[in-house]
């Protein structure tokens, strides 16, 4: 009896100790087959070992679908096949091509992955695996971060991956555009242009040029400035705005403008981020996509799916590219697993009640988003691309927004941005030394440069 | 009918010539040279007004719907930017006023030595070149420098003169202070620090010996639709006439210094300078009475309808006074308010006496304005872009004041220890920004009813390079005694500008 009593308790232990081996062995063999790498992807990890180490920090290997790609390179979507490929477009993507009012088309490409971070991003976002946190009473609260990602395995928290947007969005640390248009155009083609020098620097959070992680003496805190200048038309050109972020998300960003009619500069209101930006049917709350803090949305994780976006527009920007010739421009789309979240602002009358982004996983950029107004209404549609330096490549510089386009369908009015064909090397490109006139980013600096 | 018939072929003249000279500029930087380095941009520009009221006093005579102005700009701004160092820059500015050829009534109230002066502006408006070393900043040559917080009324901003003679009030709506400034010749040397907490410094010399030196505010004619109340011909001459010899004693100097710490952008200046209005000679009786004559042809009206006449002489004097004074803004996270204020305190202001002409007085005066801006969400009226809200505080108060005293305010009638004016701004932008209304008022409650003005104006962008607008200015002051307003209480009118622009 003893005995038999032993066998079934042996036999209770053990029974549970071999389920629990099975199911290990099971997830093991699951996330096995999760990593089995794509032959293309693998080729670009070979070719770039930054690329390998990146996606092994942050373990995710983006699939790509061979089955479809095979159906639909080199094929343009239009209103003839749109319904096809419905449920990979944002909503007024589809519905432009579909009602023919925006002469949309995109050709599609093979998807490919041409963003990579830096050595020191690496390096950065691997010494604070683990450190940094958020509080648990408020997420909207993050706790020792220095630089680089702050969340490289963000799982399905949506918070968290709105963080690594906010801090983590590798760009460099310092870049400059010159000529960047915004262009504004009503359904007819009727439009006009404001062109502008773009520039950004890093004070805070740096990872790649000395000094690093911090501008010395930045004891106002600045996390990074941002600095716009209008350079035509007449009556606008020489206004400069100038941004001012700061590490403490929770201080408000300071707004600067200089005037040239007034020959002053004149503080702004961060109120006035709904306000169109530029004439443009983006408001200032669009620049870089989303230009707001991480706090004032409440966040939904909806799932990663398969999306077409402007995966990979860069310079020289394809022959198909037609700034002028409505929606999407004539550049291309590509298939890749995105984030899809839902942020609701938690401002009181904010113009926007929610939006739809889809966040690219490997590099935390914010793709697409489709914006809705404070009656929960479809309203407007931002398709966002990103390009690579064309000089320095031992600095990856992604710059965002090589390319934006807003529609907005309410109004049926369209604003793509882009850059003026550029002379090589001089439009767009990485600042690698410091110190590179950190004045130009101050009050003083923007009336220093204006008239 | 004639006069409408030439305004209408002035203001063709205007399009075409817009039109055929520079439509081939509407490109981006379609008028840029040697690579890059040059730049060259502009506009043409109409900007005419017509009375809506009969005249009064100085502007007796004019009659509704008399064009009072129609000013025809060409102007050109070049930018020649040789090293990351060096920026020369250049205004070159060329204006036709055809008010006084299209109403021969309006020319003949303008004595005929002035008439081409006040018709026809040419010159090189502002040249400068900027030197950049590290932190520091040099600008030599002619320019304008602007200093304060403040809009519509001028406190901090107090270094260049102003040409208040072909309106004086459009600056506040339509064109800015940019366009009546006069520039001067200046060194304006400037240092900032760019990280932690910003400081900057500044200091400027105007020499006062280059070209014409010392420069007053710069006044209409009498018999014009802005002339100043009370002020005939001779004295406008006189006025110009007793401008010191160029030299230096007439230099000026300034400093400024300028933080930002926890949010707030403050700073604190000095200006060392001579007045821009004139004061009276202590024996400006004496000479004024030497000068009187009976002869029409020697000499301007001593006053209007009495046959004595005066020549033009060194009646005034610009004495130096000292300026200090401070400004700060501050956003307010929780409210979106920019707050916004200055003071200055003025050492020795001249103020001349009401009733007896060679009687002058000095006195410190301080000035404060508070002020805020806020973009506010107005749903009902612009559900896609906010109201911008701007409201400004003005106060003055004169030490020692006396009930004789007079400053010299541009109505420059009468004074109180206090004066307390509030300025109240709204705008916004529909459709894109291409349809932008704009309603401004000013009131000053120490009038002896209350004085003010209301302009509302509405421009509309027609493309990269098309601008048309209208406004109007309507004054609200009860007699000539009432000191901003008073003076031009009947010259509300109409106005509207065309404008086409390349870059």
């Amino acid at each position: 009896m003893v005995i038999l009593n032993i066998i079934t308790l042996k036999i209770k232990i053990w029974i549970p100790l071999i389920a629990m081996a099975l199911m290990l062995l099971s997830f093991g063999n699951v996330k096995a087959e999760e990593k089995k790498i794509d032959p293309l992807l693998q080729e670009y990890m070979e070719k770039d070992p930054l690329l390998k180490e990146w996606l092994e920090i942050i373990d995710f290997y983006p699939k790509r679908d061979r089955e479809w790609e095979k159906k639909w390179v080199g094929k343009t979507i239009d209103e003839t096949n749109v319904d096809q490929v419905k449920d990979l477009l944002p909503q007024i993507a589809y519905l432009a091509i579909k009602s023919k009012n925006w002469n949309a088309y995109a050709p599609v490409e093979p998807a490919t992955i041409n963003w990579r971070p830096s050595k020191g991003f690496i390096e950065a976002t691997k010494k604070g695996m683990g450190k940094v946190t958020v509080e648990s009473e408020c997420p909207y609260i993050m706790r020792n971060f220095v630089a680089g990602m702050p969340f490289p395995r963000p799982g399905n928290d949506p918070v968290k991956i709105a963080w690594n947007r906010d801090r983590g969005c590798y760009e460099g640390d310092s870049w400059s555009c010159h000529t960047l248009l915004f262009e504004v155009y009503d359904s007819k083609g009727r439009g006009r242009t404001v062109g502008c020098d773009y520039n950004r620097l890093y004070w805070g959070h740096r990872t790649d040029l000395e000094p690093k992680p911090d501008l010395p003496g930045n004891k106002a805190g600045i996390y990074r400035t941002t600095g716009l200048r209008v350079r035509s038309p007449f009556d606008i050109a020489g206004l400069s705005l100038l941004v001012i972020k700061y590490k403490d998300t929770h201080k408000e960003e300071d707004l600067y403008l200089y005037v040239p009619t007034m020959r002053r500069v004149r503080r702004l209101s961060a109120g006035q981020r709904c306000d169109s930006l530029a004439g443009t049917d983006a408001a200032w709350d669009d620049c870089d996509v989303y230009d707001g803090e991480v706090r004032q949305n409440d966040y939904k994780f909806i799932g990663i799916q398969d999306k077409l976006t402007w995966y990979d527009v860069h310079y020289p920007y394809p022959e198909t590219a037609d700034w002028e010739g409505g929606y999407f421009s004539g550049l291309p789309l590509q298939k890749h697993p995105m984030y899809v979240m839902e942020a609701n602002s938690n401002i009181p009358n904010f113009c926007y009640s929610k939006r739809i982004w889809y966040i690219d996983p490997v590099s935390s950029r914010i793709y697409n988003a489709t914006l809705y107004d404070r009656k929960g209404r479809l309203w407007k549609e931002q398709f966002s691309a990103m390009t690579k330096s064309m000089k320095n490549p031992d600095i990856p510089k992604n710059i965002p927004a090589a390319a934006t386009q807003v529609l907005d369908w309410q109004a049926q009015h369209n604003s793509p941005w882009h850059y003026e064909p550029p002379e090589e090397g001089k439009v767009i490109g990485p600042i690698t030394h410091y110190p590179w006139d950190p004045v130009v980013f101050t009050p003083e600096g923007i009336k220093r440069m204006g008239h | 009918m004639k006069s409408r018939f030439i305004f209408c072929l002035v203001v063709l003249v205007f399009i075409s010539f817009s039109m055929f000279t520079v439509c081939n500029v509407n490109e981006a930087h379609a008028l840029s040279f040697l690579e890059g380095k040059l730049d060259v941009k502009g506009f043409m520009r109409n900007d005419s007004a017509w009375r809506i009221r009969h005249g009064s006093n100085a502007q007796e005579g004019l009659e509704p719907w008399d064009l009072v102005l129609c000013r025809n700009t060409f102007q050109l701004e070049i930018e020649y930017k040789p090293t990351d160092w060096l920026t020369v820059f250049a205004i070159p500015r060329l204006v036709y006023d055809a008010s006084l050829d299209l109403d021969r009534s309006l020319e003949r109230r303008i004595v005929s030595y002035r008439r081409h002066d006040f018709k026809v502006e040419d010159d090189i408006r502002e040249i400068y070149a900027d030197i950049f070393w590290g932190k520091w900043r040099a600008r030599i040559g002619k320019q304008q420098i602007m200093w304060g917080e403040t809009d519509l009324f001028r406190m901090a901003d107090i270094v260049n003169p102003l040409d208040i003679s072909w309106d004086y009030l459009l600056y506040s709506t339509v064109s800015s202070f940019e366009d009546i400034r006069i520039p001067l010749w200046a060194l304006d040397i400037n240092w900032a620090s760019y990280t932690g907490y910003q400081w900057s410094f500044e200091f400027v010399w105007l020499p006062g010996f280059i070209e014409d030196g010392f420069e007053p505010h710069k006044v209409a004619p009498e018999g014009a639709n802005w002339a100043l109340p009370g002020t005939p011909q001779f004295m406008v001459d006189s006025i110009r006439k007793s401008e010191p010899e160029d030299g230096w004693e007439n230099s000026e100097f300034g400093l400024r210094v300028k933080g930002i710490f926890r949010g707030w952008e403050t700073s604190l200046f000095y200006f060392y300078s001579r007045t821009d209005h004139p004061t009276p000679l202590d024996d400006v009786e004496q000479r004024l009475l030497g000068s009187v004559n009976l002869d029409p042809d020697h000499g301007g009206a001593l006053i209007p309808g009495v046959p004595l006449y005066a020549h033009p002489g060194e009646y005034f004097e610009y004495p130096f006074t000292s300026k200090i004074g401070a400004t700060f803004n501050k956003y307010q996270d929780s409210t979106k308010f920019i707050w916004r204020g200055e003071c200055v305190l003025t050492i020795d202001d001249p103020m001349i006496d009401r009733y007896v002409m060679d009687r002058t007085y000095e006195r410190e005066t301080f000035q404060y304005m508070l002020g805020f801006d806020r973009p506010t969400m107005i749903n009902f009226l612009n559900p896609g872009r906010s109201f911008l809200l701007s409201f400004q505080l003005f106060q003055k108060y004169i030490f020692n004041f006396n009930h004789h005293m007079q400053d010299h305010s541009p109505g420059g009638c009468r004074n109180d220890r206090y004066q307390v004016v509030a300025t109240f701004l709204i705008n916004t932008g529909y459709r894109w920004d291409t349809i932008l209304p704009q309603l401004l008022l000013a009131y000053n409650f120490t009038g002896e009813r209350g004085e003010g003005c209301i302009l509302p104006q509405c421009e509309f962008w027609i493309g990269d390079h098309w601008r048309v607008g209208l406004g109007a200015h309507i004054m609200m002051a009860h007699n000539m005694r009432e000191p901003y307003f008073g003076g031009f209480r009947h010259n509300d009118q109409l106005y509207t500008w065309l404008k086409y622009q390349f870059d």
